[in-house]
């Protein structure tokens, strides 16, 4: 019966700070087997493996946040020109970030925009119209990015 | 289509046309994204793109906004059966 009590109000509360652990993802079993004074791990091993797995240390405190890993320019570069690689007409040319994609490379406008819908799929947001006519170099592709990204402060 | 070469300007007609195209084109890149069956959209997309390049040298005005209608029409074929497929 206890440990009916348990799983339910385990399952009903997510996500409170535990006092013992320190571990949100242990949530309100914590309290709850205080109150009862009964062992926690029996319970855990059953009902929170995976998250006690996740966590990454049992003494820290955890926030929600935003992504931790911030891209870097560099990233931002090679992703670009990786982008560009793969381009069926850029293949085997020799490619550099100040390239210019009309003049320089001979591309057409179509092209042109292939790419930009191609740098769209890779770095996951929309290029406006207005924005993308501008974009005519890789560099200028990555310091767009970047404005995106809030990378310069 | 307009000449793309930067020496040569063109006028506002031809340059509104050439932005309408070019329009046309994203607008039917972004729509395939929405295909769930990959190789029906790479097929589609190289459909789109032979479809586009072949007509690209027209520079007759009448030409292209016919053009422009057939894309247009087929934009809103491919969104209808987007749709159907979806729900």
């Amino acid at each position: 019966m206890a440990a009916v009590n348990f799983v339910r109000s385990a399952f009903n509360g997510l996500l409170r700070k535990s006092t013992t652990y320190k571990c949100a993802a242990i949530c309100r079993l914590s309290t709850v087997a205080l109150q009862q004074k009964c062992p926690i791990k029996p319970i855990t091993n059953s009902y929170n493996i995976e998250h006690t797995q996740n966590v990454v240390s049992l003494r820290k405190r955890q926030y929600a946040t935003g992504p931790v890993h911030k891209i870097t320019e560099s990233e931002i570069q090679e992703r670009v020109i990786k982008v560009c690689k793969a381009y069926d007409k850029l293949v085997t040319v020799q490619l550099s970030l100040d390239s210019h994609f009309m003049t320089d490379l001979g591309l057409d406008s179509l092209d042109h925009v292939e790419i930009i819908m191609a740098m769209e799929d890779e770095f996951g947001f929309e290029i406006p119209d207005g924005d993308a006519e501008r974009l005519v170099r890789p560099r200028d592709i990555v310091q767009y990015v970047a404005d995106k990204e809030d990378i310069y402060d | 289509m307009a000449s793309k070469l930067p020496k040569q300007t063109l006028s506002l007609k031809q340059f509104l046309l050439r932005q309408e195209v070019l329009k046309l084109y994203r607008d039917i890149i972004r729509t395939l994204r929405k295909v769930p069956d990959e190789s029906t959209r790479l097929e589609l997309k190289e459909w789109a793109r032979t479809d586009f390049r072949n007509n690209k040298h027209h520079s007759d005005e009448t030409t292209i906004k016919s053009m422009l209608h057939y894309g247009r029409k087929s934009l809103d074929d491919l969104r209808k059966s987007l749709a159907l497929s979806d729900s």
